[in-house]
């Protein structure tokens, strides 16, 4: 496994290298589940929490672009905002638990309001991208080209499509479906009765 | 969801001024719209968000194939042996199983040829970025591992991406070079969508996921590829099996 210096992971973060991903996967990801299980989580939640943080980690490097610096390791920072992303979501309610956010507050120098709609964004992000996942392949096809934003003449061409129309109809049709399944997810219904935490 | 017609009318501005009116007098006394609305609203918000999807997906692959290794590698002793008490057991079925994966690691041997990166080397010199020619002179001296970090420092360019691809199939990591071919297609709008499907499709025979090479043999073999003719013979050689 090769080894990065901070400035390398926050441009392969930039720049979506699995390479750079898949070293943080490596080296991070078990602190998380370590931080996670102490506070009476299990290992599903600290994937959901490191999927979570990454997001995050995005959110802030595009606010504070390729400079942004942190004083402790990198790795340090992202398990302190793992631990703070944590902290804030429901699924921990226990109010007796602190932890050090001054590694956190001081890189990243947001609001509080600003840190808590970025987490619930990403929350909402992820089940999407959960329920995104039970669809049929070409449901998930078509709704990648269309984030992608293909016109609908390189999508019928791609999906082998008869018409426009057809693929409109096939569009509306995964649209409908994707919405049907996030209605019911238990995570989306969550989020949307509490609200940002 | 019997509402998306009228939602999608609703947030283009498409209602006539007395549908309109309906729909948001409807919208105050049914729950059930309401929170369709709301649903597809939040939905085109994460539709655009491409970047972290592309990033979750990545991320899954790497969380699935260590989930993966870890099962695998964590089998207890008993378990083990238990393991290949059952292997031997179903012998027979396995030793069809086995050929069949090494029928496509054959094939992968057969069809499978390094890809030059001399004709990308001479063709661009003005345009190609700095890491991506030294990516490629790596990449040309067979020094695969340092080509892959030259080309991770441009890894947003689809030469890069390509080569960098390549580059892993030699080093025998055929999942990072998925990634990278997959990548290449998903973007469509370039010179290498031919290589990368081709690629893409060798390095699932590589792996023994048959739907996937299939799917991507059939592709190729109903465009008009320069691999279309080859991936019509291996799908007659896997056909004929």
């Amino acid at each position: 496994m090769l080894e990065y210096t901070d400035k390398e992971i926050i441009q392969g973060i930039i720049q979506q290298d699995e390479n750079v991903l898949r070293f943080m996967y490596t080296e991070y990801f078990s602190s998380v589940k370590k931080m996670v299980r102490k506070y009476g989580g299990s290992n599903d939640d600290a994937w959901d929490l490191f999927q979570d943080s990454m997001s995050t980690l995005i959110d802030i490097l595009e606010i504070k672009g390729e400079s942004f610096h942190v004083s402790s390791s990198f790795k340090t920072f992202f398990v302190e905002l793992s631990k703070r992303i944590w902290m804030k979501s429901f699924r921990n309610v226990d109010n007796k638990l602190v932890f050090n956010s001054e590694i956190v507050d001081e890189a990243i120098d947001f609001s509080e309001e600003m840190a808590a709609d970025l987490y619930f964004e990403n929350a909402l992000l992820r089940a999407y991208f959960r329920n995104l996942k039970l669809l049929k392949p070409s449901c998930r096809k078509i709704l990648r080209l269309l984030e992608n934003e293909r016109p609908s003449e390189v999508i019928l061409n791609r999906m082998k499509l008869s018409s426009t129309q057809s693929v409109y109809n096939k569009k509306r049709a995964c649209i409908k479906k994707l919405i049907t399944l996030i209605n019911e997810d238990p995570l989306y219904k969550n989020l949307i009765k509490h609200g940002k935490p | 969801m019997e509402n998306l017609k009228k939602i999608e009318q609703y947030l283009r501005g498409e209602l006539e001024e007395d549908d309109l009116w309906e729909f948001k007098r409807t919208l105050e006394t049914d729950p059930q719209l309401a929170s369709d609305l709301r649903s597809y609203i939040e939905l085109k918000k994460m539709m655009v968000q491409t970047k972290k999807i592309d990033m979750m997906e990545k991320l899954q692959t790497i969380h699935e194939n260590e989930q993966k290794k870890r099962r695998f590698l964590g089998l207890p002793v008993y378990s083990a042996v238990a393991a290949a008490l059952l292997l031997l057991a179903a012998v027979g079925g396995g030793i069809l199983l086995m050929q069949s994966g090494n029928q496509q690691q054959k094939l992968f041997e057969q069809y499978y040829t390094s890809e030059s990166g001399s004709f990308a080397l001479r063709s661009g010199n003005s345009t190609i970025d700095q890491p991506v020619m030294q990516g490629l002179q790596f990449y040309e001296s067979g020094d695969y591992t340092s080509a892959v970090k030259m080309f991770n420092m441009s890894s947003e360019n689809l030469m890069s991406k390509l080569y960098r691809g390549l580059s892993f199939v030699e080093l025998a990591d055929y999942n990072s070079a998925i990634l990278d071919f997959q990548a290449i297609i998903d973007h469509n709008d370039n010179l290498f969508v031919d290589q990368a499907q081709w690629y893409l499709a060798l390095c699932y025979l590589r792996t023994n996921q048959s739907d996937k090479a299939n799917e991507q043999l059939n592709n190729i073999s109903s465009g008009r590829s320069i691999y279309k003719t080859k991936a019509q013979k291996i799908l007659k050689e896997l056909e004929d099996k």
